[in-house]
């Protein structure tokens, strides 16, 4: 009886479902596909698209059969076109929900760089402070013992010491200085684009807790003072210049950075255009240095030349000395003119100037090649005026000279002995 | 005798002028359904047709009074007939196109009390008519087949 009952209701099922009337299946399909791309339009996740992707699954594979009569229902569209369309806007769903996803995830990202970039500038900012704090105690004991360096030799050497200490101690908050703004730069300030207004915020919120901008400007400020009071030996020079060339490399990166953040607070710019100002004197107090460095050889070696501080002053003053002595050659005595050129080439130019400056004027951009290649043509020209002699080639000459003369007084010395022996030998034969 | 010869050969080549297409389907692959205006005026959008339904309301109740909002169910089969149908119609209406009208071309009844929710399917050689309770398969002709559901 059960079993009949069972039959009764499957074949009536069938017959229920045999008799849907084709317009409602037509609507049926049109409605489901309307609440499909509805569905789509606002999923705002790709779960939710993967969820309408399984429902237009199983949409196709419960239409399937009613295909004909859907491609003509369908009319302009059919029923692969209406799929179609609805795929092609679910892939551009997707693509953009993927999108949207890998940008939450970067925002994410950037919110927990910033968190420990935070912590990071905290703990450098710490840091900096104790150097500094070492840096000015240090300071204010080589000023002490400065005063009485003249006076006592043990006064002097501790002041070498203390110097050296004092540049490692300089060196040391540079690198740190210039290690919180790469940990700016190379985290945080290269997805800056990404931001958000408020990570912005935060970023600036960060400098500004951290006293970040005047903690760089302490810092220049402090490598000026450096060189300002001499506290430093000339071979360091091209140290101080490069360690300004690297700060001022990161800097350029950070600061531009920072103006885009800075944005609206002009007084905030300010600070960051006199950081770029004072970087330039810190740069072109070095480069004065070095100049005065160069200017001194000469004054040491009773060279008047007129002061230079540029490398078109220098190649200018160095030609017009050279044709001033090339000049005054023509009228003086030969072996002065020998010995001025001898000692202003061998003893200035080759073992000073050539050895030592040449070499860190080139490498930083003091001197141009050019530049150079002049001075050594007007070299050259001096010399072809000495007709080529130097005082070596004199000292040479009187070598010879001299070892000329011992050999024909030796030979000399040696004839009158061989005859001696042979007039003895004739009076007093064996 | 030569005149009557004479309007043969006329009515002969006149016949031959005439051009048949063949085969042809009018078929609708599924029914429309529209809602009449105040007016009893359908309009339908895929087939561009229009027409007034109140002498269908008459015909079937007596009085066109009910025609707005009337709702009418109408399909085409392949030889090109319409048949219409609406909710409580004792009959399914055929109609052809003539002269800018649709013409009854019959009448196949289907209840006596009014068919409850009626609906066509368009089948291959017939029209498909569910009721509810019973289907029928349909041509201009009449009833061709009852089944029950």
């Amino acid at each position: 009886m059960n079993k009949l009952l069972i039959i009764f209701l499957i074949v009536f099922s069938a017959g229920l479902l045999n008799a849907q009337s084709d317009f409602e299946k037509i609507q049926n399909f049109k409605q489901k596909i309307e609440s499909l791309n509805k569905e789509i339009e606002s999923a705002d996740s790709l779960s939710q698209l993967e969820a309408v992707m399984t429902k237009i699954e199983s949409l196709k594979l419960k239409s399937e059969a009613d295909k004909e009569l859907l491609d003509k229902a369908l009319y302009p569209d059919d029923y692969t076109k209406t799929f179609e369309k609805l795929d092609n806007k679910l892939n551009i769903a997707i693509q953009n929900a993927s999108q949207i996803s890998a940008l939450e995830e970067e925002v994410t990202e950037a919110q927990s760089l910033i968190l420990k970039l935070q912590q990071d500038i905290t703990i450098l900012t710490e840091s900096e402070a104790k150097l500094r704090q070492e840096n000015t105690a240090l300071y204010n004991e080589i000023m002490r013992i400065k005063k009485n360096a003249a006076r006592s030799k043990e006064a002097s050497d501790s002041l070498k010491t203390l110097t050296g200490k004092l540049k490692d101690l300089i060196l040391k908050r540079d690198a740190f200085i210039a290690g919180i703004i790469d940990s700016f730069f190379t985290t945080s300030f290269q997805k800056m684009n990404e931001f958000s207004q408020t990570d912005k915020a935060d970023v600036i919120a960060t400098i500004k807790s951290n006293n970040l901008l005047d903690k760089i400007k302490e810092l220049i400020n402090d490598n000026i003072v450096i060189i300002d009071k001499n506290l430093f030996i000339p071979e360091d020079l091209e140290e101080y210049k490069k360690e300004q060339k690297k700060f001022t490399q990161n800097w350029k990166k950070f600061g531009s950075s920072l103006v885009d953040i800075y944005a609206s607070q002009n007084e905030s710019k300010k600070e960051i255009y006199e950081i770029d100002f004072m970087l330039s004197e810190w740069d072109k107090k070095i480069n004065n240095k070095i100049w005065a460095e160069v200017n001194s050889i000469f004054a040491n070696y009773n060279i008047q030349l007129d002061q230079f501080s540029s490398g078109s002053d220098f190649e200018s003053v160095l030609i017009n000395y050279i044709q001033k002595e090339i000049d005054s050659s023509k009228i003086s005595d030969n072996i002065d003119r020998v010995k001025n050129y001898s000692y202003f080439t061998e003893d200035i130019w080759e073992k000073e100037i050539s050895e030592k400056w040449m070499p860190v004027l080139l490498r930083n951009g003091l001197l141009t090649e050019k530049q150079k290649e002049n001075i050594d043509d007007k070299m050259d020209e001096w010399s072809d005026a000495m007709g080529g002699f130097s005082m070596t080639w004199i000292y040479i000459v009187g070598v010879v000279v001299l070892i000329a003369i011992i050999t024909f007084w030796n030979s000399r010395r040696l004839k009158k002995k061989n005859e001696e022996q042979s007039i003895s030998n004739e009076k007093n034969p064996v | 005798m030569r005149v009557l010869f004479f309007a043969l050969v006329v009515f002969i080549l006149q016949a031959c002028s005439s051009v048949i297409l063949e085969p042809a389907d009018f078929s609708w692959p599924a029914e429309v359904v529209m809602s009449a205006d105040n007016d009893g005026n359908v309009f339908e959008k895929r087939y561009s047709m229009t027409f007034n339904i109140k002498p269908l309301i008459k015909a079937e109740f007596g009085d066109s009074v009910s025609a707005a909002g009337k709702e009418i169910r109408l399909i085409r089969n392949k030889n090109g007939f319409y048949f219409i149908v609406s909710k409580n119609f004792k009959n399914v209406y055929t109609f052809l196109m003539k002269d800018g009208k649709l013409k009854s071309s019959g009448k196949i009844e289907i209840s006596e009390t009014g068919i409850e929710s009626p609906a066509f399917n368009q089948r291959n050689n017939f029209i498909e008519l569910l009721t509810g309770k019973q289907n029928f398969n349909l041509t201009e002709e009449g009833i061709e087949e009852k089944k029950n559901e």
